[in-house]
């Protein structure tokens, strides 16, 4: 596959950016040791959010529960919606009442409501809530993630079939159905490249799961770590002076990591997750996500220890053959001191290593801070063709 | 005569799932036939239900696949929240997150044999493994390979079995290997792949499975550590 791959050096100090259940720094056993682990779930998190805000245009994608309103949104900016809009509703509520019996109206008079073209639309990515929420509002029962792009062209599909006046109103229920799953697929996600990078899977229909092409490993620290114990006191402001003791005591954990972090880019799959998409706008998209991949930390007890830190070094290779390879086992053996600068020399050395023994040659291999940022995502960039 | 390749599988995390679902998701203790054979149609780029799967699913069927287990490592534990999940009733829960705990063998080092007599076969396979069309990896997505799974040519099974090993006697080392005959194997394993499922689909709907025998023997050494008298 033609691959990008971020083989990324990162030190943290004080910190707890990724906890268990029991509030403990994630860990895990590498080469017979204990080492600090961050969890690629939480990772992927953490850059999602700082690559939609890069590049909002590309993440049109919304993860909501509001489809209604959303869809109601987008029907009401279609210049037919003012004058079609009540035909569109009583055309759908006559196809879809053929073989209700009569007896079960007064129950169907309560979901009469999802009748509407912005309820039938909401309701093909998942079941909708039968009671409304505070505000109101019918919810879907999921958080669902779709593209400005897929709504228009469901919206496409089901105009199209309620406008059919050739059709029998039973031909035009099953029209309606099938039309909306396939515009949903046929979209290819022109405006969702977090989607098609990050991945997406729908509980309720697999058919419409995307296969994330970005891979992420767990990070772990390249030596070995112990979780450490900050006991706190937290005093009254009120107490009276005569009175001796805190208010409150605990203790949370943490931890001080050089973590290793391997990012791979499948360009093949991304490219045909988003077919649509010229190939500057995916070099554009490449370029963003490698930013968020480096820029991005995970906000756990940002507040309290303000682990906000840059990588210290970061190999970049682009390969046209072969499968994703991380250099973890470049740290197999612990790192014993200067940690970063141990680790660098080391990873270098793996990596120098597997080359030479497997033939494995990138076609461009670039690191930061040999080059500044600019430069080591455009050399990668620009090798997408 | 038989030919044989062999697959290096070796990451800071594995995980290789058998039989659990919903919140405990376990990791058998070797790497299973239906989750190598899945890999293979990753490589392959061979989506569920087209013809290039069944293909690949039949030569698996025809193939014996043996793993050795050449470090072992121990259980780590993940934890992983998940909202919008189905529940055991079928469900899909509405709000709420649930709590899934994912085991990944940590420390695990295996190599796999797959034997056949199709030749031609084994060639493909070890093709796509070498160039693979998409992403694959030592059974969830983060276990990416920190080794290339294809070091060697196609070779005699003899001499496959003999290098899987890497040097290590065969009574030293843990061995799941399949078995035609019952009486000569130890469990049974429900992991020869008959069908993987609905397209773009990861549930458990449409997967099938046919049992296959596996001797399992553990070398005298770790006996005695299994086993604590």
């Amino acid at each position: 596959m033609n691959l990008i791959e971020l083989h990324i050096l990162q030190s943290f100090p004080v910190s707890c950016l990724n906890r268990d259940d029991l509030g403990s720094p994630k860990s895990a056993i590498f080469g017979g040791k204990r080492r600090a682990r961050i969890s690629s779930q939480c990772l992927k998190r953490a850059q999602r959010e700082l690559f939609t805000e890069y590049e909002p245009e590309f993440s049109q994608g919304e993860r909501t529960k509001l489809l209604i309103s959303a869809f109601e949104e987008r029907l009401s900016m279609r210049p037919a919606a003012e004058q079609k809009m009540d035909a569109w509703n009583a055309e759908l509520s006559k196809i879809y009442s053929t073989g209700k019996k009569k007896k079960d109206d007064k129950k169907k008079d309560e979901s009469n409501d999802s009748l509407t073209l912005a309820g039938k639309l909401a309701e093909a990515w998942g079941k909708l809530d039968s009671k409304k929420d505070s505000k109101d509002n019918k919810k879907s029962t999921t958080l669902t993630y779709l593209s400005m792009a897929e709504m228009e062209a469901m919206i496409d599909a089901a105009v199209a079939v309620l406008d059919d006046t050739g059709l029998t109103d039973a031909d035009k229920a099953k029209k309606f159905d099938k039309g909306l799953k396939d515009a949903i697929r046929s979209v290819q996600l022109k405006d969702a490249a977090d989607i098609a990078l990050f991945g997406r899977m729908i509980a309720n229909d697999p058919s419409m799961n995307v296969e994330g092409a970005a891979m992420f490993t767990h990070a772990l620290s390249t030596h070995c770590s112990e979780p450490e114990i900050d006991f706190y006191a937290a005093v009254d402001d009120l107490q009276p002076q005569e009175e001796s003791g805190a208010g409150m005591t605990g203790v949370l954990e943490f931890n001080s990591a050089c973590y290793y972090r391997y990012i791979g880019i499948n360009l093949d799959l991304l490219k045909s997750n988003m077919a649509s998409t010229g190939i500057e706008d995916i070099k554009r998209i490449v370029a963003a996500f490698i930013r968020s991949a480096l820029m991005s930390v995970p906000h756990a007890r940002q507040n309290s220890m303000n682990a906000a830190t840059l990588p210290g070094y970061v190999m970049g290779t682009y390969r046209s053959k072969g499968h994703p390879l991380q250099l973890v086992n470049a740290f197999e053996k612990p790192i014993k001191q200067n940690y970063m600068e141990e680790s660098i020399k080391a990873l270098v050395d793996e990596s120098t290593k597997l080359q030479k023994t497997w033939g494995i040659t990138p076609d461009c291999q670039i690191s930061i801070p040999e080059v500044c940022a600019d430069k080591f995502i455009s050399e990668l960039t620009d090798c997408i063709s | 005569m038989k030919q044989a390749i062999i697959l290096h599988l070796s990451a800071p995390l594995q995980s290789w799932g058998a039989d659990s679902r919903f919140e405990h998701r376990t990791s058998g203790s070797a790497p299973s036939k239906s989750a190598i054979c899945g890999m293979v149609c990753a490589a392959c780029g061979a989506a569920k239900q087209s013809p290039e799967e069944s293909l690949i699913i039949q030569g698996f069927s025809a193939a014996k696949m043996t793993s050795y287990t050449l470090s072992t490592g121990s259980i780590l534990i993940d934890y992983h929240t998940v909202q919008g999940f189905r529940r055991a009733t079928g469900k899909i829960e509405k709000d709420g997150t649930a709590q899934t705990y994912r085991h990944y063998w940590q420390g695990c080092k295996y190599t796999v044999v797959l034997e056949s007599d199709n030749r031609a076969f084994l060639e493909e396979v070890r093709q796509a493994l070498l160039n693979p069309c998409w992403g694959i990896w030592l059974g969830r997505k983060n276990c990416i390979p920190c080794e290339p799974i294809i070091q060697e040519e196609v070779m005699s099974a003899g001499d496959a079995h003999e290098c899987a090993r890497g040097g290590i006697d065969s009574d030293s080392v843990e061995i799941y290997a399949e078995v035609d005959d019952f009486s000569a194997g130890t469990d049974t394993w429900y992991d020869q792949p008959r069908a993987f499922g609905q397209p773009d689909s990861s549930g458990p709907d449409g997967r099938f499975y046919a049992p296959r025998r596996i001797y399992h023997a553990v070398p005298l050494k770790e006996k005695e550590q299994y086993f604590q008298f």
